[in-house]
């Protein structure tokens, strides 16, 4: 009994400082968690598409950004806005790309952080093709409570 | 309340193992804890340690032997479990729209204890400690019997 003590009492200890640990943090700035529903509602907005932006009453905080700079541009240089068409982004299949790959994708698309966000599309893996509206992977990466329109960025990457 | 005997006491410790065990395996379900390769460890380790309550409820020492290894091999993996969770939290900073712009000037300490406290990142820091908790009763039944 007397060695089964010795293993359990350390272990004893393990369990109440892991009880013990738990604990507030502090936020580094005073910007409100945004509800993960929020960033994944959010729709992508390139600059030939920039009204549909403002279709979601959900997504007006970044509407409203987008479609300021967009009126922006129209407003200076019309006649090219309406001929020019949304950059072309290369895409990468999410179930067989390399990360590299995955991030080069990211980086052309502006996604910010590309690297780590590179990192979360492989570890969903795979990404079925029924989902077509990326649903597990909006789900999974609304959990790191990204900025709004980044969700839609990376999907714009990416393929099946 | 009557004195316990050795016996109601081990099954009393087995029965609190197998509900540790029982839920755990639950909330895992409950968190779909198997969409990628790190995520399955738990699931070893809570294989091991329904063979070590398996192992702790017979009379041989050698049985109760193996099981406060298999213990000890759980009570590794939650562990590790613990710090995989702070690790993944720790990166995850850069990807909260709240920490984007200022996660790398942070002092390493703050990050650290923000990861740690699950103030940023998915992962539940503690969770993996029930593990730790199951394999202490474990370790618990496994005591010297009186025919030892």
């Amino acid at each position: 009994m007397r060695a089964n003590m010795w293993i359990a009492v350390p272990l004893g200890g393990v369990a109440l400082i892991l009880g013990a640990c738990a604990g507030e943090s502090v936020p580094a700035t005073p910007t409100p968690r945004a509800s993960a529903a929020t960033a994944q509602l959010t729709t992508t907005v390139p600059p030939s598409a920039a009204t549909t932006a403002t279709k979601s009453a959900a997504t007006a905080a970044a509407s409203a950004t987008v479609s300021t700079a967009t009126t922006a541009t129209t407003g200076s240089t019309p006649a090219a806005t309406a001929t020019t068409t949304a950059p072309a982004v290369r895409k990468v299949n999410a179930n067989t790309a390399t990360r590299a790959e995955i991030q080069a994708a990211l980086e052309a698309a502006g996604v910010p952080n590309a690297s780590n966000w590179s990192r979360e599309v492989v570890e969903y893996r795979p990404y079925a093709a029924t989902d077509t509206n990326w649903s597990k992977l909006r789900g999974e990466l609304a959990k790191y409570n990204p900025g709004p329109g980044v969700v839609d960025l990376i999907i714009s990457a990416l393929e099946r | 309340m009557g004195r316990l005997d050795g016996l109601s006491a081990r099954a009393g410790l087995l029965a609190l193992g197998w509900l540790g065990l029982t839920g755990t395996v639950a909330q895992l379900v409950l968190d779909r804890h198997w969409s990628s390769f790190w995520q399955l460890p738990p699931w070893l380790a809570l294989i091991a340690t329904g063979f070590a309550l398996r192992l702790a409820a017979r009379a041989e020492a050698s049985s109760r032997r193996l099981a406060r290894w298999l213990a000890l091999l759980v009570t590794a993996i939650a562990l590790a479990g613990v710090y995989f969770h702070i690790e993944g939290n720790y990166q995850a900073g850069p990807l909260d729209q709240r920490f984007s712009a200022t996660w790398e000037a942070l002092p390493l300490a703050t990050r650290l204890w923000t990861a740690a406290t699950q103030g940023v990142g998915p992962s539940p820091v503690l969770a993996s400690g029930a593990l730790v908790m199951t394999a202490l009763v474990v370790v618990l039944a496994t005591g010297r019997r009186a025919a030892d």
